[in-house]
C-alpha cells in the first residue's frame, strides 16, 4: 500500500514552505499520485478564492456617531488634573491616557481606585455643558431625554468591582447630561427634569456607596456631601423649572 | 504611605485637562474632527474583520467602534513603525480575539441555519462582491479554525505573527489552518 505525502506536507509544498530537498521529494510522488496532485490543486484553487475575498465591509449604519459619543464619554470622565499631577510626572510610568498618575506606586490597590472613582465622580458636579465640549465638534449623543441610568448593580463582588461600578456611574451621568443638554431645546421641560432628577438619584447612589466601600477615607464623604448638597439644591429649581413650563438648559448643579 | 487625598474642586476645574498636563511625555490628543477621517478612512476594513470573525452583525458593529475607541486612547503610543492601517487593523484583531475568547468562555455558542442565512444577507450586503458560498463556508469553520484562516489566508499575516496574536506556537496555527483549509474545501465542493 503506497503511502501518501502528510497533509501537512501538502500544504507546506502548496505554500512554497518546504526545504528544496523535501519539495523534490513531494514532486517525486505527485509525478506517480493522482490523490496527492489532486489535494493540491484543490489547495491553490482554495488559496485563490480566499485571497480574492474583498477585505472591506460597509456596516449597516453610520458607526461614527456611536464611537464620537464613547470617545467624548471617555473624556469627560477622565480624573481631573489634580494640581500635584505635574510634579508625578517622573513617577507615571502608565501610557494610557486618563490614568491618574500615582503619587505613590506603593498605594495599596483598594485606595487607587477609590481615588479613581472619586475623581470620576466629582467630574459631573458641573452637570451641564460638560458634555457639549468635544475636540472641534460637539458631539451630539443620540437617546431619549427620558433614558435614566441603570442603578448600580447591587451588590459588587469585590471593592474593586464597585469601585468601577462607580466610576461607570460616573462617566454615565457626565454622558447623561450631555443628552440632556443637546436636547433642552426640543424636548418636553418636565421630561428633562424627571429624567436630571433620576440621574441625580443615580449619581446620589454611588456617592454613597462610595463611602461604604472599605477603605474609604474622609475625601469619599466630602465627595458624598457635595453630592448631597448638589442634589438638595437640583430637587428646586428643576420642580420650579416644571411648574413654569421652562427649559432648564441653564440648570447648575 | 498615606494616598494623597483628591480634593473635591470647584466647577471652574471642570474644564477638559490639557494632555500635556498629565504628563510631560504624552503628546497632545488629537481632536475628533481629524480622528473622523482616521475613522472614515480605514472602517470598512475593519468592519469586513470584525464581520468575518464573529459572523454576527450587531457583534461586530460594536466591536468596529470599539476598535475606533481604543485606537483613540492608544494613537499617542502609535510611533510610526508601521503603516497606520497596519497598525489600526492590529488593533482591530488583538480586540476581536478578545472578544471571542471572552464569548467563548462565556458560552459556546453554536451557529443555526439561522443564524447563517442572517450573516450570509449580511455579508453579501456589506460586501457586494464577496462569494456568498466562500463567506458562508468560513461562517461555518469552528471559532479557532475560522480565526487563523481568515487571519493567515484572507488578511495575509505570517504565521509567526497570527502565533503571537493568538498565544500559540507556530505549529498549531499550521495546523488549525490546515484542518480548516480541509473543512473549506469539503463545504465549498459538496
Amino acid at each position: 500500500m503506497r503511502a501518501h505525502i502528510p497533509e501537512a506536507a501538502l500544504n507546506d509544498y502548496a505554500d512554497g514552505l518546504l526545504p528544496p530537498d523535501q519539495t523534490a521529494g513531494v514532486e517525486l510522488h505527485l509525478a506517480a499520485c493522482d490523490e496527492c496532485g489532486a489535494y493540491v490543486r484543490r489547495l491553490r484553487a482554495l488559496s485563490v478564492r480566499l485571497s480574492a475575498a474583498p477585505r472591506e465591509g460597509e456596516p449597516g449604519r453610520d458607526l461614527w456617531a456611536g464611537v464620537a459619543a464613547r470617545i467624548a464619554a471617555a473624556e469627560t470622565a477622565e480624573p481631573v488634573t489634580w494640581e500635584t499631577a505635574g510634579s508625578v510626572a517622573d513617577d507615571d510610568r502608565e501610557s494610557v491616557p486618563g490614568v491618574i498618575p500615582l503619587r505613590s506606586r506603593r498605594a495599596p490597590a483598594a485606595t487607587v481606585w477609590l481615588q479613581r472613582a472619586a475623581a470620576a465622580a466629582v467630574l459631573f458636579v458641573g452637570g451641564v455643558g460638560v458634555g457639549q465640549r468635544v475636540g472641534a465638534a460637539p458631539v451630539r449623543v443620540v437617546t431619549t431625554p427620558t433614558q435614566t441610568l441603570s442603578p448600580l448593580q447591587a451588590p459588587a463582588a469585590t471593592p474593586t468591582a464597585a469601585a468601577t461600578d462607580i466610576q461607570r456611574t460616573g462617566s454615565e451621568y457626565v454622558r447623561a447630561m450631555a443628552t440632556f443638554a443637546s436636547l433642552s431645546d426640543e424636548a418636553s421641560p418636565r421630561e428633562v427634569a424627571q429624567a436630571r432628577e433620576a440621574a441625580m438619584s443615580a449619581l446620589y447612589s454611588a456617592a454613597k456607596a462610595l463611602t461604604e466601600l472599605p477603605g474609604a477615607d474622609s475625601s469619599a464623604v466630602e465627595l458624598f456631601r457635595t453630592v448631597a448638597e448638589a442634589r438638595a439644591r437640583a430637587a428646586g429649581p428643576s420642580r420650579e423649572a416644571a411648574a413654569l413650563g421652562d427649559s432648564t438648559p441653564g440648570v447648575r448643579f | 504611605m498615606e494616598p494623597e487625598r483628591p480634593r473635591v474642586p470647584a466647577l471652574t476645574v471642570l474644564t477638559p485637562p490639557e494632555p500635556v498636563a498629565r504628563s510631560a511625555s504624552t503628546p497632545p490628543a488629537p481632536d475628533t474632527g481629524s480622528f473622523e477621517e482616521v475613522y472614515r478612512a480605514h472602517y470598512r476594513r475593519v468592519y469586513a474583520l470584525t464581520l468575518r470573525m464573529t459572523c454576527d452583525p450587531g457583534r461586530a458593529e460594536e466591536l468596529t467602534q470599539d476598535v475606533f475607541v481604543r485606537v483613540w486612547q492608544t494613537l499617542s503610543s502609535f510611533r510610526g513603525e508601521s503603516q497606520l492601517s497596519t497598525w489600526i487593523h492590529t488593533v482591530a484583531v488583538r480586540t476581536t480575539l478578545q472578544h471571542i475568547r471572552a464569548e467563548t468562555r462565556r458560552e459556546a455558542r453554536v451557529m443555526t441555519t439561522d443564524d447563517l442565512s442572517r450573516y450570509a444577507a449580511e455579508a453579501k450586503r456589506a460586501m457586494p462582491d464577496a462569494s456568498i458560498d466562500l463567506e458562508r463556508a468560513i461562517a461555518r469553520l469552528p471559532p479557532g479554525a475560522r480565526s487563523v484562516l481568515l487571519l493567515v489566508d484572507v488578511e495575509g499575516y505570517p504565521y509567526e505573527e497570527v502565533a503571537g496574536l493568538l498565544g500559540v506556537t507556530i505549529g498549531t496555527v499550521k495546523s488549525q489552518l490546515h484542518r480548516a483549509r480541509r473543512l473549506m474545501m469539503e463545504a465549498l465542493e459538496r
